[in-house]
């Protein structure tokens, strides 16, 4: 996949819109005066700040040349997330073992080499590592882990 | 003889059993984690941050303290052998040590490096013990207005050594602000930005934000750019350093040491500039500077020496001010915070043996680490070799026990997945994560030192400006600006780092 606009200019797209979203949002919180501040004047203040820098970098990428973000492989990306995701979704009803497993074959997948023999080894032996380490070693508490 | 007491007091601390056990615990880990091509410290200490919680405050401080000195040398080991520094402060590491390592004096350049760090590393302790105690006292006189002005020159010297855009980084400063306001208002009890979700009413955890953009980001940063093919050096041999050798490797050290603690009590990458100008420095006084980037011993030495000496100093501004000066003192104070403790002038008369004990535990990581390392290195040789594809699963697995393990909530896993895609977006569009973490832990701090200041003034800005030490901050703030802006320093800047870099 290839992204040809500016890093300038997505980046610029981000900030206006993480600073426009933080001011509809707080749009509800009271304001205050500068001598007695309510919960909404700080962020106000800081979310101001963003879009312009905001609109400093979309101006920027309008009038100069500037770098391209190019080729962006999805994959990576998207694999991960799922695979991360899928551990905070297991974890707590279909415990450790299992969860900490999906994450191993997931991250995987997620780059080029994957081999199914070694990654299923590399997943049990992870998994066994780290209970041990972990909730036995260091006694932190993860579900599903406590078999004796 | 109130120091030699207090250092008493701290060598007292740090030499139970148990908190030796983990100091050591942590430098180990610390190089395990450090030596992994394209793991800096800030990553190796988020992801074995959580390790930490269950600890007692001080055995915690000393291992997080012991896992940043092992990941620092672990990247330097890396960018010795495989010439992939870890992070930014070993690139220049990378330059000379690399060319030794091909010439078959790898043992050489790693014992150097041991050394001059270990040397560099036993100066600062000595300069913070010195130093930390009155610079505290100056900062009990600090009011609301002054640590307003203190922070936001922080903030802009830490802009100063973002590579890249100034705009981008002073944007992820603001971004970092903003997601620290998230949780219950301190002052009115309001709830901001938690989508009427209940856990995040006490804000996002800095954990999550760290792991999910320096541990998941950055590994899907790596994967994305594809297999790095990797040669290197398996035969380490000739570890220990000659009488001569010894000889050409004191003075860089020594002149590595003294840049090296002036500069890492700058707020903003303290390291990195340190090693980059003490290269600088050793080739302009080296009678034949054609031999630098050839594998010369002078280029290891004063590099290595500095930027430890510039990592420890880095503490003073943390402990005495609250200030952090990088991403990893930012780690720190979050950790401190995470123990129920605000670091500050007040943390070294309620907690001294804490303050001490983690003073004493400096000295005594970096002693660990040359006992360690020297004699494992082959361990560590070993461990390089493994593949990456076989590395990073566990990676991945390690961060999402950690963040799982914050709170036993399936809800900071989701975040930090989230973080890490932003972290992934960042990286691609050349945004660097570190000026968010710095904006988010000190967003907070710089809210309510604002509101505290124009409370008392009545809403009059002139506050920070009347008061003398809020004015010289602010008058070196813009100082520091004026040279961000004026494209001619800029394009030095630029210079500098390029001739480092050759």
């Amino acid at each position: 996949m290839k992204i040809s606009l500016s890093t300038d200019f997505l980046t610029g797209l981000i900030f206006c819109g993480l600073g426009a979203t933080a001011i509809i949002i707080g749009s509800k919180y009271p304001i205050g005066t500068a001598a007695r501040m309510g919960a909404g004047y700080f962020p106000l203040l800081v979310s101001v700040g963003l879009i312009i820098l905001g609109v400093v970098l979309l101006a920027r990428s309008f009038l100069g040349e500037t770098e391209e973000v190019g080729e962006v492989d999805p994959r990576p990306l998207l694999v991960m997330l799922v695979s991360v995701l899928l551990f905070g979704l297991l974890i707590e009803d279909w415990g450790f073992p299992l969860a900490g497993a999906v994450v191993v074959v997931g991250a995987s997948l997620a780059g080029r080499a994957f081999k199914p023999i070694e990654t299923g080894l590399l997943a049990v032996g992870l998994v066994v590592f780290c209970t041990l380490l972990f909730s036995y070693g260091l006694g932190l508490n993860l579900p599903h882990t406590r078999f004796w | 003889m109130e120091l030699f007491n207090d250092l008493l007091l701290g060598f007292s601390i740090a030499l139970t059993p148990a908190n030796l056990a983990y100091g050591f615990l942590g430098v180990l880990l610390g190089t395990i984690i450090g030596v992994l091509p394209g793991l800096g410290p800030v990553a190796t200490i988020s992801i074995l941050l959580p390790v930490t919680f269950a600890l007692p405050a001080s055995a915690a401080l000393i291992m997080l303290a012991g896992i940043y000195y092992g990941a620092q040398y672990g990247g330097s080991t890396t960018a010795i052998l495989v010439n992939l520094p870890g992070e930014s402060s070993s690139v220049v590491t990378a330059i000379d040590g690399y060319q030794m390592a091909r010439k078959g004096r790898a043992g050489l350049a790693l014992a150097t490096a041991a050394l001059s760090s270990f040397f560099a590393g036993t100066i600062a302790t000595v300069i913070i013990a010195v130093a930390a105690p009155a610079l505290a006292e100056v900062a009990l006189d600090f009011g609301p207005a002054d640590y307003f002005s203190l922070m936001l020159f922080g903030l802009i010297a830490a802009v100063i050594l973002a590579h890249g855009s100034v705009v981008k980084a002073v944007g992820m400063i603001l971004v970092g602000i903003l997601l620290g306001t998230m949780g219950i208002d301190a002052n009115t009890g309001l709830e901001r930005f938690t989508f009427g979700i209940p856990a995040f009413g006490d804000g996002i955890d800095f954990a999550v934000i760290a792991m999910g953009m320096f541990g998941i980001g950055e590994t899907i940063s790596n994967l994305e750019r594809g297999g790095e093919s990797r040669t290197f050096l398996r035969g380490v041999r000739g570890l220990w350093p000659s009488w001569t050798d010894i000889k050409s490797i004191i003075r860089p050290a020594i002149r590595g040491t003294a840049l090296g603690s002036c500069l890492g009590l700058l707020p903003g990458g303290g390291p990195v500039l340190a090693s980059f100008s003490t290269y600088a420095l050793e080739k302009k006084l080296a009678k034949d500077p054609t031999r630098f980037g050839k594998g010369a011993i002078e280029g290891v030495a004063g590099p290595e020496a500095a930027n430890n000496a510039a990592a420890q100093t880095a503490f003073i501004p943390m402990l005495t001010l609250g200030l952090p000066s990088s991403a990893v003192m930012a780690l720190m104070i979050g950790a401190l915070m995470m123990q129920g403790l605000s670091p500050g002038p007040q943390l070294m008369t309620q907690r001294p043996d804490l303050f001490w004990g983690l003073i004493a535990s400096m000295w005594l990581g970096n002693l660990m680490l040359v006992v360690l390392n020297l004699p494992l290195i082959g361990i560590w040789v070993k461990l390089l070799s493994v593949p990456y594809r076989m590395l990073y699963p566990a990676i991945m697995l390690f961060c999402c026990i950690g963040v799982y393990s914050i709170h036993n909530n399936a809800l900071d896993v989701t975040m930090a997945a989230l973080f890490g895609g932003f972290g992934f977006i960042c990286h691609r569009l050349r945004c660097e994560p570190a000026p968010l973490l710095l904006g988010f832990i000190l967003g907070p701090m710089i809210e309510e030192t604002l509101r505290r200041a124009l409370l008392i003034s009545h809403g009059d800005p002139m506050v920070f400006v009347q008061r003398p030490i809020s004015l010289s901050f602010l008058i070196l703030a813009f100082c520091l600006l004026v040279v961000l802006v004026a494209p001619m320093i800029r394009v030095t800047r630029q210079k500098a780092f390029e001739e480092g870099a050759e």
